[in-house]
């Protein structure tokens, strides 16, 4: 193999290992804040990538601009949807999945009412091409994995230095305790839900200018979601990044080497395996 | 509480023979098509609530009724054998497959399980996809033989051919009411009540001398293959299987017609099951509608009636008591 190849899906890798990371770490958040199987996620990811494409196709603003709106727009969609939808069934696995469904076919149908069902894209952000020790790779793709690693340095500095974070931790490792020093559940639940759904839309938005999208892209990525979160140990967030790089250089190897079917294989494979061998994850503790 | 019993039984042998007599009212074909599916649907929903009843969701049910069809199709296919052989091995096949998939679980439970035996069935659902030479690849399988006609002396022979709706009514619904009442029996039976039991606690289960994983095996292996049955008596009719019908999208629908109609109670899964199909029928002319209606019911239902729909009677009746003993007072 020649090194050009190899650093072209180093790269490619990066890439989806970085999206993936944005994406779990809200996944993570909701199961080990709320114990919820979210299925809607994918959907959220989905929705941040229309909401880029709204304001900065329709309404003509600025990409980056564009980018934090979809943010906040989409966080809130993730509170209300909390709140109306997931609060009766707090604690309650199976019905909060079942409900998650319900919510993932409902944003669904509101995508394709308002935008239709024809796959979008938008112009490219950051053009060009860069040459790298003989491998052309694309300046868009290097951009997209910094711009996720400044989003998750952020979170991560929110979540170790602010109260909030502390208090979300807090709920993650017993919230009947963390209940009791005077944490206000509900308001951690709403925060955990709506900063997972703005890191789903800035995935969404990020990977906008790159592939192109539709309404029924979010399914495919809650499932990979869910093996990193499997894979990094289900509440560990540490886990959740390890994880999402792993799975990311697997798929983008095993797609160019082999071919996309064994790539879907490997990550079935791999979530079947963490989860009989080794149920804790990686990172996480029982 | 016997002549209410009665009344029971009197009402369901009713159903029963209105089902045997809808062929002779419902005349379209398309009516017969969605009707002779959703037998089909329901023996998948019930046999994924007869995994319920051990307190489990198993993700691999919908692939498992895949390689049902897909075993029971390759045999009469490459193998040239007749429908009514091939379909108890087929079904026999895919119960075995089923161990595999349940042994390295095993030692899962929850979301665990949930998570590992989706894992499980997706990989033996990626591998029809990837090899193609008995499993056909991303097209599948096509051509599949229909059913030998059934040949009784003395009786006008049953063929099953592309055009006749009626004898494949009558298959899928004889088939319907027999795992319906094998499955009824098993619950009623002392494989019932321990996992019941179960369910309940499996610390506790364990405690009273019942070996909690050979029976949670035996139940996963019995509604497999129940919803292996379902799936190559769906080969055999359609003619055409393809890898991406049971994709986990088809799994989260079994899932949530089991769990909106109710998984405590026998008939929620075949109440959740009519409602949906039918709502889907009913909103054919509007389809991109459908997931939002479907999401609707979900959500109204989850958080009303948490029993699901089957309770819906149970909350409705006291209100209309109320209201009449109102109308009476007055």
């Amino acid at each position: 193999m020649e090194l050009s190849t190899f650093l072209q899906m180093f790269v490619n890798g990066t890439m989806i290992g970085s999206q993936l990371a944005l994406f779990a770490t809200g996944l993570t958040l909701v199961y080990g804040i709320m114990l919820i199987i979210n299925f809607a996620h994918g959907e959220l990811y989905m929705l941040g990538a229309f909401a880029v494409f709204f304001f900065c196709e329709q309404l003509g603003l600025n990409y980056f601009l564009s980018l934090i709106l979809a943010m906040i727009v989409v966080g809130l969609i993730g509170i209300a949807a909390e709140r109306i939808f997931f609060k009766p069934l707090r604690g309650q696995h199976i019905p909060s999945f079942v409900m998650s469904c319900g919510l993932a076919f409902m944003f669904q149908v509101a995508a394709v009412l308002t935008f239709g069902i024809k796959d979008k894209a938008i112009d490219s952000v950051f053009p060009g091409v860069v040459n790298i020790l003989g491998a052309s790779v694309s300046v868009e793709r290097l951009m997209v994995s910094l711009i996720s690693a400044v989003l998750i340095i952020g979170f991560y500095i929110f979540l170790l230095r602010s109260r909030y974070g502390r208090a979300m931790r807090a709920v993650m490792q017993d919230p009947d305790a963390a209940a009791l020093q005077g944490v206000s559940i509900n308001q951690v639940c709403s925060l955990g839900i709506g900063i997972g759904a703005a890191l789903a839309a800035a995935a969404g938005g990020l990977l906008a200018p790159v592939f192109i999208f539709n309404p029924w892209m979010g399914p495919v990525l809650t499932w990979e979601g869910f093996i990193v979160v499997c894979l990094g140990g289900k509440t560990s967030l540490p886990g959740t990044l390890l994880a999402a790089f792993i799975l990311g250089y697997i798929k983008s190897f095993v797609t160019t080497l082999v071919d996309p079917v064994a790539a879907l294989m490997c990550g079935a494979a791999i979530l079947g395996l963490i989860l009989t061998l080794r149920p804790q994850g990686l990172l996480g503790h029982e | 509480m016997n002549s209410n019993n009665r009344t029971k039984w009197i009402s369901l042998i009713a159903v029963v023979i209105l089902l045997f007599l809808i062929p002779l009212f419902v005349k379209s074909p398309y009516w017969m098509l969605v009707l002779t599916l959703m037998w089909i649907h329901i023996i998948v929903a019930e046999s994924f609530r007869y995994i319920v009843t051990t307190g489990e969701y198993s993700f691999a049910h919908v692939p498992l009724m895949g390689m049902g069809g897909y075993a029971s199709a390759l045999l009469a296919m490459k193998l040239g054998l007749s429908f009514w052989l091939a379909l108890p091995l087929g079904v026999l096949i895919a119960a075995l497959i089923s161990i595999i998939i349940y042994y390295p679980c095993l030692k899962t439970t929850g979301t665990f399980f949930f998570f590992a035996s989706f894992a499980f069935g997706e990989v033996m659902r990626l591998c029809w996809v990837r090899f193609r030479v008995p499993f056909g690849g991303v097209g599948g399988l096509r051509d599949i033989p229909r059913p030998d006609a059934i040949n009784i002396p003395g009786l006008p022979t049953v063929e099953f051919t592309f055009l006749t709706h009626v004898p494949y009514y009558y298959l899928m619904l004889v088939f319907m009411l027999f795992s319906l009442l094998i499955m009824y029996l098993l619950e009623r039976s002392r494989l019932g009540a321990i996992a019941a039991a179960v369910k309940e606690s499996k610390v506790l289960a364990s405690f009273v001398g019942i070996r909690v994983w050979w029976y949670e095996m035996v139940i996963f292996v019995i509604a497999s293959a129940f919803a292996a049955l379902g799936g190559s008596l769906y080969a055999h009719y359609t003619t055409l299987l393809v890898p991406i019908e049971f994709y986990w999208g088809l799994g989260i629908y079994v899932c949530i017609w089991a769990v909106v109609g109710g998984t405590g109670h026998f008939a929620g899964p075949i109440v959740g099951t009519i409602v949906f199909s039918l709502v889907r029928e009913f909103l054919r002319p509007i389809p991109q509608l459908v997931p939002m209606v479907y999401g609707l019911i979900l959500a109204a239902t989850l958080a009303f009636l948490p029993e699901g729909l089957i309770s819906l009677p149970s909350k409705i009746l006291p209100w209309i008591e109320k209201g009449l003993a109102k109308v009476k007072e007055r």
